[in-house]
């Protein structure tokens, strides 16, 4: 049977409005606004006739021409003197590690001509497994961010530093002669630091200085969790243990984004990428049940979804903990009120029981409390011996909400002399209760590491910029036993004799501390021989751990099973679990502050996270994954609930939308209101990380306010832990409207069936379920698509093809997009933009369907239901209510297609271009070729799946977008990320993904120097590489043994329109959905 | 035809050249060395010597040989023999000359290469000594002349315009002569002088009179004009023959011809990735450590090898800033091609020359093919496919080969005329 469900894009499309059928009927749907020209004053009243114009046009023709007879003599400069390993033209690999206070990730390193132009993840690392995401992505960007810090400032002036290391000098010395009465009057306060070299660093600096104290917090933080963990076990350390994702066959997340955010998003996105593949060997997949308030890329990727306030958190948690008590019978249920959710809770409880010890229950609260229920319903599940591993301690998210309340107020009370910041910024992202702005005023020195000039470094006495991660040498722990290295792919780009330079953080405190050596990579050295290798090391004469050095610092990762330690005492099958009083926590939990009116939840942004990289175009313009929307934050609402105050829905244009006032304990923000689709009424949802007001000139946006308005404000202090939602807060409309870049409905494909669907059961029975073909109707009736066929076959006469029939010696290449591994994380968008130098076009062309990305990731809302089965189920949507609107819109399920070129064997495009720009390639690559087009735009006119981008400007070089391009011939900074082997287009021309065919030629150089057949896994374009959970995956189909041909004999696979015939290169595996059994109702 | 002249210039010096040493040998040596024997013995002093010798008067490790011969205890060719054979031996005999050019030189001892190289082979390299290449003499004159080269070839262009000039006068004349003449004519005849209607309305006059010849020496303008036009408009930014000075006279003609220095001894990148790459420094260094220059104009431009790189050729040192030479470019292709060397030169096993020309005989570097995408295509279209002995084409040829083993494969025909070969 086919699928009756009903897919939409965004609510335009829901509800067919006909500024969207106009809209989607054209491939250029917005007007060339010909005003912007013409409008000008000077075009009305210049006095230049036709005549005028003709000699002008004539003049400059001949000039032109004769300007082109000369050519300009072009300088060629090699090395003086050439380092070994670099040979012009050819790629160097480096491993390292991404790290900047939040996320963790083990790294490779593309460099070429000695400059890192691509980030992808190392394969090698068992924590990461060579996934990345697209702020790892991204970082190799923000290298080359012209607003970086190039040079030491003493009281907001440049100096040297020499004069900014004496000044920081005294003032510690001075600091320090108050003695061990004063201690804590020198703070350093960082984020989360999983550095042994750098804590070895810091343990040093406050030898030196004995008052000196050390405080990590982080801007997003797991203070409650580890609170929650230090005393709910024997042993009592404030641990966060590790997680496998991929070992639970039922996960149940509580507002935790641990796709995209929480915790280690990298990791837990790949192992969840294992848990939910299918295969004709691998039955089974995960069950996922999100409760959450916005739609987070968890929850839209969960197989049920049942949306709760932000303030519900405990309750649910307690819920579900008495329903598991009561099932296992091994605790004493909670004696808590009910919840609206009871039901379907009970039924979860149910899954959770049976699933035998193999699920994984999490919450993202910071509230210890809320963790602790969470803890003991997995202790009772028995998680904590195969999904939660409290052996393998976590390093990430070790920041102490309560140490930096104490430090603000010792701040407020003048008790800190000298305040180090590194890696924080403090000013920016702490809540306005604790009032650290005011604070930050009342220390007399004030140091910052930053390496810009942030929020925090500009109220700074003294900054002393930090190298970025790309130029530094580090090491870094991200669980016990695990230890990465990162090694400068390029030497500091700010450096004598043009500026002062900048210095690594490490430096900067080893100076201080008055190290003879403040050379930090032999620190690491020496520390890594002295205390992480001590057999290897001194002790075993060094040269074992030369060799382990190299191999570490060539493989990035290093691996120490002896430090798995027991960090926790084992108690019989209690598992070390101390008896808690339930009584209590439901006492807490009760008290949790809902108050009246909206509940504002704060969130973070896929892309911007916690704003750290704000300044990165290529973040900005990443669509989110749910909202679709690039460059803005805005508050995301229940459309019912915005349809009832008024406001626009983004039905008539979809690029205006309403301006509502948001006020919170008295301060109110202005942001457009986006209508969200399974937002849970009373709720809306602000990302944090926008609003950055000294961050560089993206980040700040055209009007130098920062894009969107910073919410960090508001996080609310609450049981001596930051949460990060606010109740009672008020929306009223602003009366006014703002334009928005939100992609949603760009390219969309006209209602056709584009996502294919089953449930596992479904699947189980017949593995081609929900995938047939549509029949095309002729005037003999229905028939297959291929009886109605005009085209030849592709290419009879290609010798290749001969030799196709010869055995299959040629090369095909295809690619296979499993729909139930996308996540929809947009990790491959960025990094195809990296690969293939896409242009950033900002907000104002994004309004206008202008954006390049040359993969686009098809966010799909969807439904089975009907109005006459939500008047059954009384529904408390009506039709009255909303419209035209299904109430499914209310809470859709959600499905995610990364639609790039198809490489149609027929392809349209290519029959239709007038001087044969576009043509096929004998390996089935529909080829684009820049210089021979002539901007007709007729192929993107007849591509079906609309994946052709027309460059509109020369985006390079015009000074619209001086401020967001990187590839600015002005800006030699910016151009430095751009990929030699790819060229820059210029305007006028059309482009589109190309199968990365820089990447098959070179593999296919490779393979033929080494003289062996090219492997397979061995040619793999960006976004296959970058995907986290493996949903892309490229080969040769004439290779049996490869990957892609395995998956060509699974039923699940199909074609994009496939009844079109345009026979696509890409194929895509049916979405299969774990939610058949009756709890899920 | 310059180029005719140059090469017949060439030979006649290496002719005097060879005929003069023939007599000064035959002066000084009993069996005069064939000049074969003196060529094969330059190439194991280029091999085995010349990183401690140089043949002028300049010290690298060893002494200068610049006038070897008159130096060396005579017979000289039977001492150095000796000498270069085994030298520890020469020294141990008790040779005077020997011991003093053992103290002399730091009582370094010289390698003994008996046993490594043959007496014959021993006795071509000391001919070679005593009888070095006079390079002023065998080596025609700078890039200037050969720069003149480019003039001439725009010659044609000149001498049309030229001829069309002189052409145009003599019209000019001619009908002031004749206009002259008919007025002689008339006055004697006592009729009217001609009206002096001026040179454009005369003209006219001639076009109505004559509309077949203006007609059909009109559409021979616009064809000319089209011909040449259509050929100018394809020749812009095709740049055969570009040969820009350089910050340092390279000559390629003494590198890799004289010397026969493998291209890729210096251009390594070629056989490893997408750009032959220009040597840097330290490479140039490598020889020129050492070799310094025999002649007054090689000495200046080695010289600003050492400014560049920062050495002290006096005290064997760097001891100065360096900095990069900034050469202009020559084989300049548009960014929107993608060409890569590894491919060509090592999978396809082209050899340079293809592409670069003879660089034996380049005193100034330039650029010897077009670079266009049809010279590119019609190599595509005709060129074999290496595939025996490539892994890569195993399979393929294979089966290839049982379907016709007669069969021939050309880049073409493996999708080498493809868009997306080079353009992405």
């Amino acid at each position: 049977m086919a699928n009756q469900k009903k897919y939409w894009k965004g609510l335009e499309e829901l509800n067919e409005s006909p500024a969207f059928i106009k809209a989607r009927d054209k491939e250029f749907s917005k007007e060339v606004p010909i005003e912007e020209f013409l409008g000008r004053e000077s075009v009305t009243t210049s006095n230049t006739s036709r005549r005028d114009f003709l000699k002008y046009l004539g003049f400059t023709v001949a000039a032109a021409s004769l300007a082109a007879c000369e050519a300009p003599v072009v300088k060629t400069i090699p090395y003086v003197i050439k380092p070994e390993e670099v040979t012009p033209g050819i790629d160097n690999w480096y491993a390292s590690t991404f790290f900047n206070g939040e996320d963790y990730c083990s790294v490779l390193i593309k460099t070429r001509d000695g400059r890192p132009i691509k980030i992808e993840g190392n394969p090698k690392s068992n924590v990461t497994r060579g996934a990345a995401n697209a702020r790892v992505h991204a970082s190799v960007l923000s290298l080359y961010d012209n607003y970086r810090a190039k040079t030491p400032y003493v009281k907001g002036a440049e100096s040297n530093w020499a004069s900014a290391d004496k000044a920081v000098g005294d003032a510690l010395t001075a600091a320090a002669a108050k003695g061990e009465g004063a201690k804590g009057n020198i703070a350093i306060l960082s984020s989360t630091i999983i550095s042994p070299s750098t804590n070895k660093v810091i343990a040093g600096f406050i030898e030196k200085y004995p008052t000196a104290k050390h405080i990590m917090w982080d801007a997003v933080s797991f203070s409650g969790m580890r609170k929650a963990n230090e005393t709910y076990f024997v042993g009592g350390k404030p641990i966060i243990p590790t997680y496998s994702f991929d070992k639970a066959k039922v996960i149940v997340s509580i507002g935790a984004d641990f796709l995209t955010n929480w915790l280690s998003p990298i990791e837990f996105a790949k192992q969840y990428g294992e848990g939910r593949r299918l295969s004709k060997e691998k039955k089974e997949m995960s069950r996922h049940i999100q409760f959450e308030s916005i739609m987070t890329v968890s929850g839209a990727n969960a197989d049920k979804r049942i949306q709760i306030k932000p303030s519900e958190e405990g309750a649910v948690a307690l819920s579900l903990y008495s329903a598991v008590a009561k099932l296992t019978q091994k605790r004493a249920p909670a004696n808590s009120s009910a919840t609206p959710y009871d039901d379907q809770i009970s039924k979860i409880a149910d899954e959770l029981v049976k699933s035998n010890g193999q699920s994984l229950v999490v919450a993202g609260s910071n509230d210890a409390t809320v963790q602790t229920v969470v803890n003991m319903i997995n202790d009772i599940l028995g998680n904590y011996k195969t999904t939660i591993n409290i052996n393998r301690e976590c390093n990430l998210r070790q920041g102490n909400d309560e140490d930096f309340a104490a430090l603000v107020k010792n701040m407020k009370d003048k008790k800190v002399d000298v305040l180090i910041t590194y890696n924080a910024n403090p000013v920016y992202t702490a809540s306005a209760a604790l009032g650290f702005a005011e604070a930050y005023a009342n220390v007399p020195c004030k140091v910052s590491l930053s390496s810009v000039v942030d929020e925090t470094a500009s109220g700074a006495d003294y900054i002393c910029p930090d190298n970025h991660y790309l130029e530094s040498w580090n090491d870094a722990s991200p669980y016990s036993g695990s230890y990465s290295l990162a090694q400068p792919a390029i030497s500091p780009l700010f450096c004598k004799p043009r500026t002062e330079g900048t210095r690594s953080a490490q430096e900067s405190l080893l100076k201080w501390s008055g190290a003879e050596n403040t050379d930090y990579y032999s620190f690491i050295q020496n520390h890594w021989k002295k205390e992480l290798l001590p057999e290897q090391g001194e002790e075993g004469g060094g040269y074992m751990f030369t060799n382990l050095w190299n191999q570490t610092l060539q493989s990035g990762v290093f691996e120490k099973t002896a430090d798995t330690i027991a960090v926790i005492e084992q108690e019989g099958s209690g598992h070390g679990a101390i008896s808690f009083d339930i009584s209590g926590m439901v006492t807490k939990i009760a008290s949790t502050p809902k108050g009246s009116g909206y509940e504002v939840v704060l969130y973070q942004k896929t892309s911007i996270g916690s704003g750290i990289q704000a300044n990165n175009p290529w973040l900005q313009e990443l669509p989110d994954p749910i909202t679709k929307v690039t460059w803005d934050n805005y508050i995301t609402m229940n459309p019912a609930e915005m349809r009832e105050m008024g406001f626009g829905m983004l039905e008539e244009d979809n690029h205006v939308a309403s301006v509502a006032t948001l006020k919170v304990n008295g301060t109110t923000i202005e942001l457009p209101v986006f209508p969200q689709p399974g937002q849970a009424r009373k709720t809306v949802g602000v990302a944090l990380g926008y609003g950055r007001t000294k961050a560089g000139r993206v980040a700040e946006g055209p009007e130098k306010k920062g894009i969107g308005a910073n919410v960090f404000p508001w996080v609310q202090w609450t049981n001596n832990t930051f949460q990060y939602y606010v109740g009672g807060a008020e929306i009223a409309s602003a009366n006014k409207t703002c334009e928005i870049g939100a992609t949603q409905t760009h390219n969309t494909m006209i209602g056709r069936a584009m996502i294919k669907e089953a449930t596992l059961e479904e699947w189980k029975k017949d593995p081609a379920a929900k995938n047939e073909v549509e029949k095309i109707k002729t005037l003999d009736g229905e028939k297959d698509f291929k009886d109605v066929n005009l085209w030849d076959d592709y290419d009879k006469k290609s010798p290749v093809n001969l030799t196709n029939n010869a055995g299959n010696n040629g090369l095909r290449w295809k690619m296979a997009i499993d729909l139930n591994s996308c996540i929809g994380c947009g990790s491959c968008v960025v990094s195809c933009s990296a690969e293939n130098n896409v242009p950033v076009v900002g907000k104002s062309e994004v309004i206008l369907v202008r954006e390049m990305h040359w993969i686009r990731i098809d966010r799909y809302y969807s439904t089975d239901l009907t109005l006459e089965k939500a008047a059954k189920d009384d529904m408390t949507l009506s039709n009255q209510q909303y419209g035209m609107m299904l109430p499914s819109a209310d809470n859709p399920e959600v499905a995610f297609q990364p639609v790039m070129c198809q490489h149609c064997n027929h392809a349209p495009c290519e029959t239709v271009c007038p001087v044969i720009a576009t043509s096929h390639s004998s390996e089935g690559i529909n080829q684009m070729v820049y210089n021979r087009c002539v901007g007709t735009k007729y192929c993107a006119n007849n591509c079906p799946y609309k994946v052709r981008r027309f460059n509109w400007f020369n985006y390079y070089r015009d000074e619209k977008f001086l401020e967001i391009n990187p590839a600015q011939e002005s800006n030699d900074l910016g151009r430095m990320v751009l990929n030699p082997d790819v060229v820059v287009r210029s305007r006028g021309v059309m482009e589109k993904c190309s199968f990365c065919l820089q990447r098959i030629q070179g593999g296919k150089l490779k393979a033929k120097i080494e003289s062996r057949p090219i492997k397979d896994g061995e040619v793999t374009p960006a976004c296959a590489q970058s995907c986290p959970t493996n949903a892309l995956v490229f080969g040769n189909s004439n290779d049996p043994d490869s990957k892609v041909a395995k998956l060509m004999d699974d039923e699940r696979n199909y074609l994009l329109l496939a009844d079109l015939d345009t026979q696509p290169n890409v194929f895509y595996m049916t979405k299969i959905r774990n939610n058949d059994t009756a709890i899920l109702e | 035809m310059n180029k005719l002249i140059t090469k017949l210039q060439k030979s006649l010096a290496a002719f005097f050249a060879f005929v003069f040493t023939l007599i000064t040998i035959s002066t000084t040596y009993a069996q005069a060395p064939t000049a074969a024997a003196i060529a094969e013995g330059g190439k194991i002093f280029h091999a085995k010597c010349a990183t401690c010798h140089s043949l002028g008067t300049n010290k690298i490790t060893g002494p200068g040989l610049q006038g070897v011969g008159d130096r060396v205890t005579a017979p000289a060719a039977d001492w150095m023999f000796k000498w270069v054979k085994n030298n520890n031996a020469l020294r141990k005999s008790g040779d005077a000359y020997a011991n003093k050019v053992y103290a002399d030189n730091g009582n370094v001892a010289m390698t003994v290469f008996e046993g490594d190289l043959t007496d014959d082979q021993v006795k071509n390299v000391v001919a070679f000594v005593l009888n070095p290449p006079k390079e002023d003499d065998v080596v025609a004159k700078g890039p200037e002349g050969p720069t003149k080269k480019a003039d001439n070839d725009e010659h044609p262009g000149w001498i049309l315009l030229l001829i069309i000039a002189v052409l145009f006068i003599i019209v000019v004349v001619l009908r002031t002569v004749r206009r002259s003449l008919l007025a002689v004519t008339n006055q004697k005849q006592g009729l009217p002088a001609p009206e002096d209607i001026g040179l454009w309305k005369d003209t006219l006059k001639w076009i109505k009179t004559h509309k077949t010849h203006f007609v059909v020496i009109n559409i021979f303008l616009v064809v000319c004009f089209l011909v040449y036009g259509w050929q100018y408009l394809w020749g812009i930014d095709v740049t055969t023959g570009y040969k820009p000075s350089q910050p340092i006279n390279f000559r390629h003609d003494v590198h890799a011809g004289q010397n026969g220095i493998a291209c890729i001894y210096c251009h390594s990148g070629a056989e490893k990735g997408k750009v032959a790459g220009i040597p840097t420094l330290n490479v140039c260094m490598n020889c020129h450590k050492g070799i310094q220059g025999s002649t007054p104009e090689y000495k200046t431009e080695i010289a600003k090898i050492y400014d560049a790189a920062g050495w002290d050729p006096q005290n064997m040192v760097y001891n100065k800033p360096s900095h990069p030479i900034k050469w202009n470019r020559i084989h300049n292709l548009p960014d929107f091609a993608y060409f890569n060397h590894s491919q060509h030169v090592t999978v396809g096993k082209l050899d340079c020359k293809n592409c670069h020309g003879d660089c034996t005989t380049y005193t100034t570097n330039e650029q010897f093919a077009p670079l266009t995408m049809g010279w590119c295509i019609d190599c595509h279209r005709g060129t074999q496919v290496q595939m025996a002995g490539n892994g890569y084409y195993a399979k393929l040829h294979e089966s290839l080969m049982k379907q016709d083993s007669s069969r021939t494969i050309t880049e073409a025909d493996m999708g080498g005329l493809e868009c997306g070969k080079c353009h992405y």
